[in-house]
């Protein structure tokens, strides 16, 4: 009994170190963006708004939520477009998706800042002007391959003879899919959406390279903390940090729903 | 003789190996077909191929007379019911039955009176507003079959419809299909390895082994005179096709 109580006290201090380490530096960040003096030191100055209003107020700060916040609609509208097509086409050729898979994988675990650089270089080649736009693409091209492997997990657990049932019914491919796989796969495909949402709201290193001065949220404060840090760093920052975890929230309810559906 | 159905030298390869071999087959209106053969045969590809889910190597299907073989499944209008029912999990019960008829632009008065007619038909009108995940075995294979008869065409096609059911159920719906097909005057095409279900319910049967027809006649045909010692050895695990004319399980599925 007593050793059990040990391992309890254990496993418990191990878990709450684990949480501290996680999220201490996020309360942190949040905590002296109340900080009164402009200059941050160790003791808390509290509190004040002015510079969660100064960030507020600031038209590039505003501009920079407003970049952060089309780039991410448009490149996950555009990766689950491109995704869930390309996962319904794998799921329904085995030979295909066998020899495919593995190059799908490739985009996932390129290192951030060789495929940022790569975007670069193809920038350069084709003359291309930096720009949201071209973000987007980069985005798109870098997140559609993981949508294809999130959306064709759920795929496979489908029966495989529901496409096949639908069309003797008197379904083209087309309203298969529209009728049959989309419905079925409607929390996966928003689940996923928020996934890329997510990724593409808080990427920095392809928004740097090739992103030009349009510049996206996290490079606002990228740039911010290159001079001098003031606590409106911390308020975008903990900005930032909010819409991620409201994002993430979201994403893991509608997953629950469905659990419980 | 009319054959709503005929099947001609169909072949069909997998991967090099010969799963169908010059496969020919006549099917006469109104009467229950099966194909009989054990796990492996070649059954459910002839289904597949029937339906355009799979194209065969060679061979021509005609339906009516028309030759069918190059359509897309959906142009084919032959429905069949599936060995797993295939039944939509995120549609309803009346949903998954309504399904094809929605395809078909028909109004709705026209499909609802139609969904009533095959609910009653099937006496699953209690099911109509069910999700399938809450549905007995039995009570799946119903709405299956509900699915596939409202398209009121000439044919279905029944893949394996039993397995998987207890005896009494999969009895009972026999009885059921065997009314229903009275009734409506459908053709039905089964495919099925238990040799029981074939002599209970068929007007024909079609040995088949290694993708080849070793025999196409009445069970009693079968029984009394097979053309080999494969249909004499595979025939034999179910005595009712030596004695039809004992066979409790023929009386029942007769009414």
């Amino acid at each position: 009994m007593h050793n059990k109580n040990l391992k309890n006290i254990f496993w418990w201090f191990i878990i709450s170190v684990g949480i501290v380490i996680l999220y201490l530096p996020l309360l942190a960040n949040l905590i002296f963006s109340f900080h009164q003096r402009q200059f941050i030191s160790y003791t808390l100055e509290c509190c004040t708004f002015q510079w969660w209003k100064g960030a507020l107020a600031d038209p590039l700060f505003i501009s920079t939520i407003f970049n952060s916040i089309l780039l991410g609609l448009l490149s996950s509208f555009f990766a689950i477009l491109i995704g869930l097509g390309m996962g319904f086409f794998l799921y329904r050729i085995p030979a295909v998706r066998n020899r495919l898979l593995f190059f799908l994988f490739i985009p996932a675990i390129t290192p951030p800042l060789l495929a940022a650089f790569i975007f670069l270089l193809t920038q350069n080649f084709m003359q291309i002007n930096p720009s949201l736009l071209y973000v987007m693409f980069a985005h798109v091209a870098v997140f559609s391959p993981i949508v294809v492997i999130l959306l064709l997990n759920k795929f496979l657990t489908l029966n495989p003879d529901l496409e096949s049932a639908s069309k003797n019914l008197g379904a083209s491919t087309f309203q298969s899919f529209r009728s049959i796989f989309v419905p079925l796969l409607f929390t996966e495909i928003v689940g996923t959406f928020l996934i890329v949402l997510l990724m593409s709201w808080n990427e920095f290193t392809i928004v740097w390279f090739v992103g030009g001065t349009q510049k996206t949220l996290s490079v606002a404060i990228w740039t911010m903390l290159g001079s001098q840090v003031t606590p409106e760093a911390y308020a975008i920052g903990s900005f930032l940090t909010i819409i991620s975890i409201i994002i993430a929230a979201i994403g893991l309810k509608i997953y629950r729903i469905k659990e419980i559906l | 003789m009319s054959f709503i159905l005929s099947l001609q030298n169909i072949s069909k390869s997998f991967t090099g190996k010969q799963v169908l071999n010059r496969v020919c087959l006549d099917i006469e209106e109104g009467k229950f077909v099966t194909i009989l053969g054990p796990s492996g045969s070649g059954k459910t590809t002839i289904l597949k191929i029937i339906t355009g889910v799979e194209n065969s190597d060679e061979g021509q299907v005609l339906f009516k007379g028309n030759d069918i073989t190059e359509l897309e499944p959906q142009e084919r209008r032959i429905p069949m019911v599936w060995q797993n029912l295939a039944l939509f999990p995120h549609l309803d019960v009346e949903k998954n039955i309504i399904f094809g008829l929605k395809l078909r632009s028909l109004g709705d008065d026209e499909i609802k009176s139609k969904l009533v007619t095959m609910l009653d038909l099937l006496s699953i009108s209690h099911l109509r507003g069910r999700d399938i995940h809450s549905l007995s075995g039995g009570e799946r294979q119903r709405v299956a079959l509900a699915r596939a008869i409202i398209l009121n065409e000439p044919i279905i096609l029944l893949d394996e419809p039993f397995t998987g059911l207890d005896y009494d159920t999969a009895a009972k719906i026999q009885l059921e299909l065997k009314k229903v097909q009275r009734e409506l005057s459908i053709t039905i095409l089964m495919v099925t390895h238990h040799q029981y279900e074939a002599s209970v319910l068929s007007d024909k049967i079609a040995i088949l082994h290694e993708g080849i027809i070793q025999q196409y006649g009445t069970p009693q045909d079968i029984a009394t005179n097979p053309k080999n010692t494969f249909v004499e050895n595979f025939v034999k695990k179910a005595d009712i096709f030596f004695h039809p004319e004992d066979g409790q399980a023929r009386r029942r599925a007769d009414g």
